[in-house]
């Protein structure tokens, strides 16, 4: 599963990177040769997409979805395990969500297919895609239960 | 008494708000209070996703840019075929009603929602933001354009333009940083509500326009049926033809009242040369063949002729007037 | 009104026995819209909102801009920053306060976002303050108030986040933010003089450093003009959209990283990538939940209920502007930033505009609000990371070093509610 969260970031990190290639390319060839890239901020979009669902993987398996931490000290003095099963199991609930919600879309874009206004890409791939990738915050959800490692603060990655 | 909730993407400032707001106004009284339409704050709906929310039930009815539809629907796209609208939008909205229920409605089932109008904003401008005028096919190749999605994108790729497409509500972001340094696919209107006029200066004057959007209005099926038979009728006496009317001359007011206000800014309306209008008209020209070609395989009709005589009843409605 | 209103209540709830703010977002409005509605048009409504959202155009910025903070803040430029202040105003009574608020500013134009503010900053500027004798609370409490700036002075992704619920030009919204900005870093500065005059034995003098050296470390804060100038003034020069501006801007980061030897290995790029698209992901996740959220108010008529009411009312706009930002203000007291954008403006926005209110302005004044809320008890996200940065320092005693950046704070939300033309002239020159 290290491994998976390797190849997830990878992959959100190559979305990324062609996003910010995509647009300095675009903003050279517009004011250079007057000649911007068509579609390319289409292309943009559903790069940006794929980024975050790739990242959802990693989030999910380090703990790192927001919460409010009003109560924290306190629950966590008087209600370790309910507060941490609390977190796990909404954490779980909300990536099988995600999933379901995605895939209910994809299955009724496959019935009724559409296609993107510009590039004319078929929509329903995009969506199968980003369904895929939700898919695998479920076992990263699991994961993240069963492994037990105290969720970082994320202020923790933000520093060196 | 049956409520029915009326999903506008369009921002609460659009002129087509009080439409349909007296719109509903008169359901209710041809229905003696029995259908009170209500309409959500904002869009339940991004602008693409408005036919699905309907068919889900979350508002009961809305309408959608056709373009968004047309992958399964390619006959609603007609009224945005090439050089139809002749200035008159009331004249193409009811024309295209007409034309549309008679020709392709039983063979283009929208999945989930009843059909009760269509219709079409205005004229497609085609304007310059720099000082030069656009008058040549040149003039035309030397631009950034910013263009519709849709009709006017795929013509202006065709003519191997250098072309940034995307929604309208971009276009003044573009505009105002010089992305772009003209547009095509704006209507005059839409050139002063987004905020696009200060940029403009000036706009080819061609009409009958290259494009008008058009957009279909529709029902959720089980919300439809609620209704009473008396209910549907009177509905559908006050939707239709007569609400793509009700539209249409708004529509006309907005453009008239917005191309006024142009002119005062100083945007100047310049007259294209032959060149141009013929290089758009060629390549539209084979946009518009194709279509027909894969409706006409796709439902057996003769979609040329039917195209050429939506061309015809519109431009008798326009001179009736 | 009565149905959103329990919606809320059942949000915080689930928020504060620790369920994940978006899953707590994400399960009301999906309940909500499924009790108004059914269970299709909930399955609609939240799959139409989580597509649109993680591919929306204009939120691109938001894993640039994470990006080009991440590429900044590991090389190294925190602690030129920090030096050149100081060569200037070390040697004054509180200088080394007054150079954490500066270096804190300068770190803020090229970094979007007031968590890696605080945290980079305290680094940099908490052990020095530390060796001349500065009390603890006040340290710390000086560059958590200092961080908050990461999101007035552009670029900020609060500010994008509110340009896209608001639909108000981004690039407006960041030109708009400097003279607010700068008001504030004004504002702390003054504070810094107050307290020390006051209270001398909380912020002693530094060392005085020679001509040539204070130059020499001026110079070397390049970059940060450099990557602020291109893209601020791409922004504001026509040349970008603030998308393109955000790319060039982490290229820019790079490049600019590069020349100084970092990110030639696999580890530190790494790094930079595993941080953005980890931040991204959460970033969206509450980001559609909260429009899911937001779709369920909507459909409960609230915004029509809440308009009629301020109209009956009849306060006036400045009214309902008031109302909003103590609304704000107290749930700021326990929300991080995104959670107040999303949960909140959505709701007035219809009234808002219904009553002619200057977005970009009251844009301005809501991220004051939050910045309010980032160093405010029980929970301020910023003190908070100041805390975690540098564990010794007991919480309250931070809480305490920051009460006079609130209340410096509370006078430029007032300043800029008494003159919008802080806000707004900047934005309105460039029209
Ligand atoms: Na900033
Ligand atoms: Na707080």
């Amino acid at each position: 599963m290290r491994t998976m969260r390797t190849v997830t970031i990878v992959l959100g990190a190559s979305c990324l990177l062609a996003m910010a290639v995509i647009t300095v390319c675009d903003v050279t060839m517009r004011y250079l040769f007057n000649d911007p890239i068509f579609g390319a901020s289409e292309m943009t979009q559903y790069l940006l997409g794929g980024a975050v669902f790739s990242g959802l993987f990693a989030v999910t398996r380090d703990r790192a979805h927001v919460k409010v931490a009003i109560f924290e000290p306190w629950l966590i003095k008087h209600m370790p395990k309910i507060y941490r099963g609390i977190y796990d199991i909404f954490s779980l609930i909300g990536v099988t969500s995600i999933f379901a919600i995605l895939a209910w879309r994809f299955l009724d874009i496959f019935e009724y297919p559409e296609d993107s206004i510009v590039l004319g890409l078929p929509i329903g791939l995009i969506v199968g895609a980003f369904t895929l990738l939700s898919a695998l915050s479920i076992p990263a959800a699991l994961l993240a239960i069963r492994s037990g490692v105290p969720e970082p603060l994320p202020t923790d990655k933000n520093a060196e | 008494e049956t409520d029915l909730s009326f999903n506008i993407f369009f921002p609460p400032t659009h002129y087509i708000w009080p439409v349909f707001q007296t719109w509903a106004d008169d359901v209710s009284k041809a229905t003696g209070g029995e259908v009170k339409i209500t309409f959500p704050a904002k869009s339940v709906a991004p602008p693409p996703g408005v036919m699905d929310a309907v068919r889900n039930g979350v508002a009961d009815a809305g309408f959608v840019f056709n373009g968004f539809i047309a992958k399964n629907a390619p006959a609603t796209l007609i009224s945005q075929m090439p050089w139809l609208n002749l200035g008159d939008t009331a004249a193409v909205s009811t024309a295209l009603w007409d034309t549309y229920t008679a020709e392709f409605a039983e063979h283009e089932n929208l999945r989930g929602v009843e059909l009760i109008s269509m219709f079409n904003l205005g004229p497609a401008y085609l304007c310059s933001t720099t000082d030069d005028p656009i008058e040549t096919l040149e003039h035309l190749q030397q631009r950034r354009i910013w263009a519709l999605p849709g009709t006017i994108a795929n013509t202006f790729s065709a003519m191997d333009l250098a072309i940034v497409a995307g929604p309208a509500v971009q276009v003044q972001e573009l505009t105002s940083r010089n992305t772009v340094d003209a547009h095509m696919g704006l209507t005059a209107e839409t050139i002063v509500s987004f905020g696009v006029a200060p940029y403009t200066k000036s706009c080819v004057d061609m009409l009958p326009s290259m494009q008008s959007a058009n957009f279909s209005v529709f029902v959720n099926d089980r919300a439809w049926k609620r209704l009473s038979d008396e209910n549907r009728a009177a509905v559908r006496e006050l939707s239709g033809a007569e609400l793509a009317r009700r539209i249409g001359e708004a529509t006309n007011e907005a453009e008239a009242a917005a191309l006024t206000k142009l002119q005062e800014m100083g945007v100047v309306f310049n007259e294209p040369s032959d060149g141009l209008i013929t290089a758009i008209g060629e390549a539209s020209g084979k946009i518009a063949a194709s279509w027909a070609e894969s409706v006409s395989k796709k439902y057996g009709t003769d979609t040329s002729a039917i195209l050429d005589a939506l061309a015809a009843e519109i431009q008798a409605r326009t001179e009736n007037k | 009104m009565e149905l959103a209103l329990l919606g809320f209540a059942a949000v915080l709830l689930l928020a504060f026995v620790g369920v994940p703010l978006a899953f707590a977002s994400l399960a009301v409005g999906f309940f909500g819209l499924m009790y108004l509605r059914g269970f299709e048009a909930a399955l609609s409504v939240s799959s139409q909102w989580i597509v649109e959202t993680s591919t929306n155009y204009n939120l691109s910025i938001i894993p640039l801009f994470i990006m080009m903070g991440a590429f900044i803040h590991r090389s190294g430029i925190s602690k030129d920053l920090f030096a050149a202040s100081y060569a200037w105003m070390g040697r004054f009574r509180g200088g080394l306060a007054l150079s954490g608020i500066v270096s804190c500013a300068g770190f803020s134009a090229v970094c979007g976002s007031s968590l890696a503010t605080a945290a980079t900053m305290t680094r940099v500027a908490v052990p020095p303050m530390r060796d001349f004798n500065y009390s603890p609370g006040f340290s710390a409490g000086t560059i958590a108030a200092g961080g908050t700036l990461g999101i007035m002075i552009p670029p900020s992704v609060p500010l994008a986040i509110y340009g896209i619920v608001a639909g108000e030009d981004i690039g407006q919204l960041f030109i708009a933010g400097i003279v607010p900005g700068l008001l504030l870093v004004t504002l702390f500065l003054g504070a810094v003089v107050l307290v020390t005059a006051v209270k001398p034995e909380l912020g002693p003098k530094g060392k005085s450093l020679p001509l040539g050296e204070t130059i020499r470390a001026s110079l070397s804060t390049w970059p940060v003009i450099l990557l602020f100038g291109a893209v601020l003034g791409g922004i504001y020069s026509g040349i970008f959209t603030p998308t393109e501006a955000a790319a060039v801007g982490s290229f820019g980061a790079w490049l600019f990283g590069v020349t100084r030897g970092f990110f030639l290995d696999r580890a530190s790029l790494w790094g930079v990538f595993e941080e953005t698209v980890v931040t991204s992901a959460m970033i969206f996740s509450i980001v559609f939940a909260a429009l899911i959220l937001a779709q369920f108010v909507n459909l409960t008529g609230m915004p029509y209920d809440l308009q009629d009411k301020v109209l009956a009312w009849n306060f006036g706009p400045m009214g309902l502007v008031l109302m909003i930002c103590a609304i704000c203000v107290v749930l700021g007291t326990v929300f991080e930033s995104i959670g107040i954008l999303l949960l909140i403006i959505p709701v007035f926005l219809p009234s808002l505009n219904g009553l002619g209110v200057n977005l970009i302005w009251f844009g301005i004044l809501v991220i004051i609000v939050i910045e309010l809320g980032l160093i405010t008890p029980p929970i301020g996200m910023n003190v908070f990371t100041v805390k975690s940065v540098a564990p010794d320092i007991p919480l309250g005693a931070i809480f305490l070093g920051v009460l006079p950046y609130i209340l410096a704070m509370l006078v430029g939300g007032i300043l800029i509610l008494a003159f919008p033309e802080i806000a707004t002239w900047l934005p309105d020159a460039t029209r």
